[in-house]
């Protein structure tokens, strides 16, 4: 305390300050707020989701409470599997027209703005009018033309220019003699009274009568030699020309040139005697020597070029009448030869080019002829033809005929234009003006012939084309044209004429695509093939060959894929490849073609591509001129039959409605191929509808492995030593029968009988010595006894069949009484299949009928009558049975149990 | 200075001394109280948070806490009772033998051996097609053996009820179904542990559900957790079926699993 009071004021005032600050530090208040508790924010009420009440309850011990009705039981009308149809397959292939000539190529034909093109033959469904075709008695009357006498050069040298020499002295009057000779220095005349009398020379004139030989050697003999000889021997040689002296006229020709080797008139000369007698190699040969001697290679190589034409050697004819006028740019033949060789060497426009520079070089030349530049129009306007210009082709064969109005290839040609612009009417008096003015233009007769083969009119065209043959038998197209129109009016005779056909042009592009389609209707589809590739080979731009050859690669796809191996299946996979290889080929060259679309289509609906099947055959639809092709509504069925989007009943409903449109067509579209198509549509909707109305409502194949019991549902009756089990995926019966005579061992089913259609079952006896079985369908039920329609194999092997058999009767005897034979012989007594259908007669009676399997056939076939019975709708019993003597072992299989039912319309 | 230290000399010490006191006070007394307050204002503010968000989807009432309450003790109830009528009597062989480890395991592999033949027996004098093996593991340890003598008399019961109800085949067998899952053993007891086992087999419809059926019977009670079934072909009364079913094994003091 003594502290306290010894401090002064300020002291106190120090302490004060120290006590509160120690205060302040002892209770925290020197920094911070103290901790408070924030307010929780309010919040909704939740609910209590009370639990649902839980309790345990076991199954009850009994099962058979719970499974009172198998929900999921086979006998609950499950769908049959949908019926196979056929995969749609391109429109058969039709015979191709023949072509009239001459004729596009086939790559400038493809891009033509023609309304038909490709035009093909069939019966009933001709593409020219008769009207427009010419009457029957013009054919008639061109088949009669005679043919003019050939001119012939007989051999003159035994004639005499006159019987008697002509003497006519100076001094006298003339007179006739027997003979005069000519001694030099004295003229002898023998006088017809045969006196001689003699002259001086120069005392008369005369003129022998010698034979033309005789002549000649004195001609021949009396040449001098110096600078005119070889033009000398050049007219004796033209004398003996003249007198059908051929050997003798050689020899002068010879000794001209030898004397002069340029001497190009006798050159020509011994060249045309060679030719003449066609002689191509000496003719050849003789030219050659003259260019070689120097003489003028303009002409010689224009017939050296003539020559190999002659031969047909067009690409050396080509080359020759090049050099022609590469030696002779003036010489106007050559000029137009060459442009013709180019046209027949298939190079149109080359042609057109050497024709039109012919009349920019020449054509106003004063040397040039009329003639020459009607023949110049004229290879122009085939060059035209072959590129593709038909317009202006038929102006320049219009150019041609004003000058050379008998001018048969420029006719014949204007005729070939107005064809290939589907101008037929017009085309074919063009044809018959042709043949009239030059009957030797074989062309044109084909041509004709294949006006009325278009017209469907198979006679005219045969007399045509063998008027065409007759003028030349060598003529491909007019073998090939008598071959069609006897294929089309059914002659048989019309395979020999392909063959000779196929003799004389085996490279013929018409030929081989004929002989190729005949093969493929024959069902020779890798022959026909053949035919189709060397076609193509020939060239590359005829469509016809692709379609074909597409068409044969889906049949011989089809074929392998029936073996069902996976070696056939990767070979159809490839030939379904190569068509639609090919196909697709076609649609890029000619996109307008519905055709080659709906082909396209069939074949990816069997590569299994539903899309661009769709796609395909859509566009083909869209693109059709002729109105719906039921093709390709069968094709569009098809798709929505096996690729539809719904349940398979949806996808059948869905594909029945593309099928009904196709049958819709039948009035309209009458050709073969889619009367077959509308006919396939039919078949495939009874199989809808069948399909649509059928089920199963049995099967049991006894699969699962062995075992004493057979199965649920299966009612069996035994206890005579036979027992009914299951082996090797078989109902098995085997045992020894013994207890007694026939008893009966059966295996039955319950099945409803509203709607029965069919009962199956395949029976595979092994050791059945005197035993019986068969199968049966109890329909009816007294007490305990169940009767029926019943079929049996007796102890014999013969079937037979009881329409009145009862369970109780096969219990007790054999079936050798009541029980009617089959006639039928067993298709395998080893593997025995018997179907029982219930249908509907015509007179509404209801009939059992009998069938058997038959493996060969892979059909069923009937093996009884019909036999009429009125079975009551209630529980019917079906399945097999067999009994046999006592003491018989029996051991028999029982397989694929099948009953289908079918509800009425 | 000197003047003022002679005159306040015992005021300065007594301040002094007074300053000192206080300063260690704050440092080591009021420092630790602040920073244990400034936790448990954080722990706090965290909570409510939490609590704020369960909130915000309702808060229950009394009355529902009421109602909830009694739920809980009929459920406690019900599993009471369920336990016994769900229990699996496990036959005395796949029992845990009283015996050493080493013993232990030669026992569970004589079991297997032994069953394997048996089942294998029955199933072919029952026209039933049997896998090769029951798919047990080849070897085990001691620890799990109890476990697996579990599974083995589940498989047995199943293979039991299949050749009884005429199935045609069991394909295969997975008695560690679910093992390598939440089963795995544990030596901490749980209150539900489930031995699954599964089972693929084929036989008619009603085969099949005389499986199912045989297998919630009471007394040997397994519970079905999965169960398909299908028919290859619908031509026939032939099914597959794939079951799961397992072993319940309760124990009223063991752990709840979370829910």
């Amino acid at each position: 305390m003594n502290f306290f009071k010894g401090l002064n004021k300020e002291q106190w005032t120090a302490l004060g300050a120290a006590a509160l600050s120690a205060f302040l530090l002892l209770f925290g208040f020197s920094s911070g707020g103290a901790a408070g508790g924030g307010a929780l924010r309010a919040a909704a009420e939740e609910p209590y989701n009370a639990q649902k009440a839980r309790y345990v309850e076991l199954p009850n011990e009994n099962f058979a409470i719970y499974w009172g009705k198998n929900p999921f039981r086979i006998e609950s009308a499950v769908k049959l599997p949908i019926p196979t149809i056929k995969v749609p397959e391109p429109r058969e292939e039709e015979m191709l027209a023949p072509l009239v000539r001459p004729h596009p190529a086939w790559e400038n034909y493809n891009s033509l703005a023609a309304p038909v093109k490709y035009p093909t033959l069939s019966a009933g469904a001709p593409l020219i009018a008769e009207a427009n075709l010419p009457a029957a008695a013009e054919v008639q009357e061109l088949t009669k033309l005679e043919e003019p006498v050939v001119p012939s050069r007989p051999d003159r040298r035994a004639e005499k220019e006159r019987e008697f020499a002509e003497v006519r002295p100076k001094n006298g009057a003339p007179y006739q003699a027997l003979k005069v000779e000519d001694k030099d220095v004295v003229l002898i005349v023998t006088k017809k009274g045969g006196n001689k009398v003699r002259y001086a020379p120069g005392e008369i004139t005369y003129d022998q009568n010698w034979t033309f030989e005789e002549k000649y050697k004195y001609e021949s003999e009396r040449v001098k030699p110096g600078a005119k000889e070889p033009e000398e021997h050049l007219k004796i040689a033209k004398g003996c020309l003249d007198n059908g002296m051929i050997p003798e006229a050689k020899e002068e020709l010879k000794k001209a040139i030898e004397l002069r080797k340029d001497y190009l008139e006798a050159i020509l000369l011994l060249g045309q005697v060679a030719v003449d007698s066609s002689d191509f190699e000496t003719a050849v040969a003789t030219y050659r020597a003259g260019i070689e001697a120097g003489a003028p290679p303009g002409d010689l190589w224009f017939e050296i070029g003539r020559c190999l034409k002659m031969l047909s050697f067009n690409e050396g004819a080509l080359v020759a009448f090049e050099k022609a006028v590469e030696a002779q740019p003036r010489l106007h033949r050559a000029r137009i030869a060459l442009a013709r060789a180019q046209v027949d060497a298939g190079q149109g426009q080359a042609a057109v080019d050497g024709a039109s520079d012919f009349f920019i070089k020449l054509g106003n030349a004063p040397d040039t002829t009329p003639a020459q530049r009607a023949e110049a129009s004229l290879v122009r306007g085939l060059g035209y033809i072959r590129v593709g210009q038909l317009e202006k082709a038929r102006a320049d064969f219009a150019d041609c005929l004003k000058v050379d109005t008998t001018n048969a290839e420029a006719m014949n040609g204007n005729g070939a234009a107005l064809a290939l612009l589907g101008e037929f009417p017009q085309a074919a008096p063009e044809f018959v003006k042709a043949i009239r003015a030059n009957q030797y233009l074989t062309e044109a007769w084909t041509n004709l012939a294949a006006l009325y083969l278009l017209g469907g009119k198979w006679a005219e065209a045969e007399q045509i084309a063998a008027a065409g043959s007759q003028r030349d038998p060598s003529s491909v197209e007019a073998l090939l044209e008598r071959g069609l129109a006897q294929l089309m009016a059914g002659n048989k005779d019309a395979p020999k004429m392909f063959d000779l056909a196929e003799k004389t042009g085996p490279t013929s592009l018409q030929v081989l695509m004929v002989t190729g389609l005949l093969r493929l209707r024959e069902g020779q589809n890798e022959a026909a093939l053949e035919k189709f590739v060397a076609a193509l080979r020939r060239d590359f731009y005829f469509l016809p060959a692709y379609s074909a050859a597409a068409a044969a690669y889906l049949r011989t796809g089809r074929k392998l894929a029936e073996a069902r191996d996976d070696v056939s299946a990767r070979k159809a996979d490839e030939m379904r490849v190569n068509a639609e290889t090919l196909l697709r080929r076609i649609r890029e060259f000619d996109p307008s073609r519905p055709g080659a679309h709906a082909a396209l289509g069939c074949a990816y609906a069997a590569m299994q591509r539903p899309e661009e099947a769709r796609e395909s055959l859509r566009k083909a639809n869209s693109l059709s001129q002729k109105g719906a092709d039921p093709l390709v509504y069968y094709g569009l069925g098809y798709l929505d039959y096996y690729y539809g989007p719904g349940d398979p009943a949806a996808n059948l409903a869905a594909a029945r409605t593309q099928f009904d449109q196709a049958v819709k067509l039948e009035g309209t579209a009458t050709d073969p191929f889619s009367l077959r198509v509308i006919d396939e549509c039919k078949s495939v909707i009874d199989k809808i509808d069948l399909w649509d109305r059928t089920s199963l409502r049995l099967l049991e194949t006894f699969d699962g492995p062995d075992a004493k019991n057979i199965g649920s549902n299966w009612l069996e009756r035994h206890g005579n030593g036979i027992k009914i089990t299951r082996a090797g995926g078989r109902g098995k019966f085997a045992g020894k029968q013994a207890v007694r005579e026939f008893a009966l061992t059966s295996l039955m089913h319950e099945v409803p009988g509203a709607d029965f259609y069919s009962f199956e079952m395949t029976f595979m006896p092994e050791k059945v010595d005197r035993a019986e079985f068969g199968m049966s369908i109890f329909h009816t039920v007294q007490g305990s006894t169940h009767s029926g329609f019943s079929v049996g194999i007796d102890a014999s092997g013969k079937p037979r069949y009881q329409a009145n058999s009862s369970d109780n009767d096969l219990d007790v005897h054999d079936m050798a009484v009541g029980w009617q034979e089959i006639k039928t012989p067993l298709p395998n007594p080893k593997e025995i299949t018997i179907r029982v259908t219930l249908t509907e007669a015509k007179n509404r009676a209801r009939v059992f009928t009998i069938h058997f399997w038959d493996p060969a056939k892979a059909d069923w076939v009937p093996a009884a009558p019909p036999v009429t019975v009125n079975p009551p709708k209630g529980a019917w019993q079906v399945g097999g049975w067999v009994h046999a003597p006592v003491n018989h072992e029996v051991l028999l299989f029982v397989d694929n149990v099948k009953v289908l039912d079918q509800a009425k319309r | 200075m000197e003047y003022f230290w002679k005159e306040n000399k015992r005021f300065v010490i007594a301040v002094a001394g007074g300053l000192a006191f206080l300063i260690l006070y704050q440092a080591l007394v009021l420092g630790k109280i602040r920073g244990a307050a400034e936790l448990a204002d954080r722990t706090r503010r965290s909570k409510q948070t939490e609590i704020e968000r369960k909130m915000a989807q309702g808060v229950p009432t009394e009355e529902s806490l009421a109602v909830a309450r009694k739920d809980r003790d009929l459920t406690r109830k019900v599993l009471a009772q369920m336990a016994p009528e769900t229990a699996f009597t496990v036959p005395d062989r796949f029992q845990k033998p009283k015996s050493r480890p080493k013993e232990l395991k030669e026992y569970y592999d004589d079991l297997l051996i032994k069953l394997t033949d048996e089942l294998k027996e029955k199933a072919t004098n029952g026209r039933l097609g049997f896998p090769p093996t029951l798919g047990m593991p080849d070897t085990v340890n001691e620890d799990t053996v109890p476990e697996m003598l579990l599974r083995l008399a589940v498989v047995d019961r199943l293979s039991t009820l299949c050749i009884d109800a005429e199935c045609e085949k069991i394909e295969s067998i997975n008695p560690l179904h679910g093992a390598d899952q939440d089963e795995r053993s544990s030596k901490k007891s749980r209150f539900l542990t489930k031995y699954s086992v599964f089972i693929r087999f084929s036989g008619r419809a009603d085969a099949i559900f005389k499986v199912i059926h045989g297998a919630q019977k009471k007394g040997s009670y397994l519970a079905v957790t999965q169960f398909d079934m299908s028919r290859p072909d619908a031509t026939k009364d032939v099914f597959e079926a794939a079951l799961g079913v397992a072993l319940l094994k309760v124990d009223d003091k063991g752990e709840l699993d979370a829910p």
